[in-house]
């Protein structure tokens, strides 16, 4: 599998991109300033050089683009890339600084103002190219340009005069010639070191914030396993708490159904009371007790999951609770689902949680209804019942830990943390869920779920 | 009457069984850990022995009735698991399970005596009938 190309990587590939797009601007431009020049200044711009130059550049051009499309697809090794990208920047740049100082001799040589053009080059470069080979590239120029220079002065090559635009003489004033030159080395130079250290700046920048991400990265990785520390912690209390109250139920039970023999009518009272809370207790910490184990877990045991048999499962898991209550309860899955990647003990727990709320909640003679589908890619699972509903009050902080609505007490003795729980394992599977509610016409809980895990 | 021995290491767990199974007429003996059980367990040949899952470790009760399942002289005897770990955490001792966690039923902590002694009788009538062929 290709590894995702690092931060330079995607910069030299946009970079060159760029660079390409600014050829065509170039292009234009060329063609724009000689049109100008001929038409409004007069300038006797040598169109039989420049035309051919402006089409052997698109055709140049051309073929940067279609070797940057070959470079950019998945077969090349990524390895590789930093190495061609630089090479293919460096050959560009060579070959834009050998047309220039062809088109600039043909246009006039040091008379022509656009002889400072060859800084682009510099700054591009600068930008995309390492720091010797960018100074090595300005020397080359400025040697290029000054060899030139001297060969039109000392008529080794022809000088092609600009008609139109300055006297002749000008090129054979040593003094212009010696000022423009210098001017121009210089400039190189400046603009060189300007461009490799805004570069070498970029780059100490860079690290500074891949450095800080690391240590970000780091922190949140700490903070989670505190958390989870936490939960096990939390887990081991409840267990603590959970097993002798057990055994305190159990002793209650065998003496307020009568195994100990017959007691006194107020005795029995009292203990059954006492019974009771014991039990809100137990029930208080075994919600706590799988709160927490299913929150210290460090992983997922993810498998292929068929939903619509778990959920059939956690249906007749749920039915016991009915309590005699006649109620409807229908599963609906849609034809054809894939399995869903998830831990199937925790995705058991939540989709019980829900069925057993609904069952909990709708009075005798009520319906529940749980579908399963595939939407926007997604499974889309809802149960819906018509109980009690939720008041639009507690609608927003139903998934809150520890939350109880106002509506509930007459109808169960948990701890609040059930829908907590749900949306923990929801989210840790990557999915969400939301809640609808008509007081008094029931709710619906629906949970959308990646196929992928 | 039949004898049942209960292995729990939570005295008061192992009172409030008593009270409910006494009161039914059975005789119960205890033994607070796994090793002590088992020795009883071979020692007084219990109609039904009642296990407590976790005791010191999180698995001895499982110990004990692997254990007990692969002895020769005490295969026989039926075996009531008790558990802390009921539907609610996602654990379902179904029906499947039962061979491969050794125990012939379940009841879950907090128990109740109905349930309880209904499990008993279903338990021990059950080893009964097993026992019957190798006595005739």
């Amino acid at each position: 599998m290709r590894k995702r190309p690092g931060l330079r990587e995607v910069e030299l590939i946009g970079s060159l991109a760029w660079y390409i797009n600014i050829r065509w601007v170039a292009v234009f431009f060329i063609a724009a300033v000689s049109l100008i020049s001929i038409s409004v200044f007069g300038v006797d711009v040598p169109l039989e050089i420049i035309l051919p130059a402006i089409i052997a550049i698109i055709i140049y051009n051309a073929a940067s683009l279609l070797y940057l499309k070959k470079i950019k697809s998945p077969e090349i090794v990524p390895v590789n890339l930093p190495q061609r990208a630089a090479r293919f920047v460096l050959f560009q740049a060579t070959a834009d600084l050998l047309l220039l100082l062809v088109l600039i001799h043909y246009t006039g040589g040091a008379e022509n103002p656009f002889i400072f053009y060859f800084i682009f080059h510099t700054v591009l470069s600068g930008l995309m190219l390492p720091k010797k080979t960018c100074y090595r590239q300005s020397a080359a120029v400025t040697l290029s340009v000054g060899a030139l220079v001297l060969a039109e002065y000392f008529s080794f090559i022809p000088h092609h005069h600009l008609k139109g635009f300055i006297e002749a003489e000008l090129y054979e004033n040593p003094k212009y010639l010696i000022s423009v030159y210098l001017v121009f080395a210089s400039t190189m130079f400046f603009a060189t070191y300007l461009a490799v250290t805004v570069l070498e700046k970029l780059g100490e920048k860079e690290t500074e914030l891949e450095e800080k991400s690391g240590e970000l990265e780091k922190a949140n990785e700490s903070l989670m396993e505190k958390d989870r520390l936490k939960s096990e912690y939390v887990m081991m209390v409840a267990h603590d708490i959970k097993s002798p109250l057990s055994s305190i139920l159990s002793l209650i039970a065998a003496v307020t159904e009568g195994y100990s023999g017959k007691i006194p009518e107020k005795t029995l009272e009292l203990l059954i009371r006492a019974g009771t809370k014991a039990a809100s207790l137990h029930g208080y910490a075994s919600d706590l007790l799988n709160l927490s184990r299913i929150r210290s877990q460090k992983s997922l045991d993810l498998k292929p999951v068929d939903m619509e048999t778990l959920v059939e499962e956690a249906v007749s898991m749920a039915a016991p609770e009915k309590e005699g209550k006649e109620l409807d309860i229908k599963v609906e899955f849609e034809r054809g689902l894939p399995p869903l990647i998830a831990d199937r003990e925790q995705m058991l727990h939540a989709v019980l949680n829900l069925v057993g709320n609904a069952v909990k909640y709708t009075p005798s003679g009520g319906m529940i209804r749980v579908e399963g589908k595939r939407k926007e890619n997604q499974f889309l699972l809802t149960i819906s019942d018509t109980g009690v509903g939720i008041p639009k009050e507690d609608l927003p902080h139903i998934f809150d830990e520890f939350f109880r609505g106002g509506n509930v007490e007459k109808f169960s003795k948990g701890a609040g943390l059930g829908l907590s729980l749900v949306k923990f394992i929801v989210e840790r599977h990557g999915g969400s869920i939301t809640a609808e509610s008509e007081p008094g016409r029931g709710a619906t809980f629906s949970v959308r779920l990646p196929f992928g895990g | 009457m039949p004898k049942i021995l209960i292995v729990d290491d939570d005295a008061d767990m192992v009172e409030a069984l008593k009270i409910v199974l006494e009161s039914k007429g059975y005789r119960v003996d205890f033994a607070y850990d796994g090793d002590d059980g088992y020795r009883k367990a071979e020692k007084t040949r219990p109609d039904l022995v009642i296990l407590d899952v976790m005791m010191k470790t999180k698995d001895e009760g499982f110990q004990v009735s692997y254990k007990m399942k692969n002895d020769p002289e005490l295969k026989r005897i039926p075996i009531l698991m008790l558990t802390a770990v009921g539907k609610e955490t996602g654990f379902a001792f179904g029906k499947g399970d039962e061979d491969y966690l050794l125990a012939d039923e379940f009841v879950e902590k907090p128990v109740k005596p109905s349930e309880l002694v209904l499990k008993v009788e279903r338990l021990i009538k059950k080893g009964a009938q097993k026992a019957r062929p190798s006595r005739g």
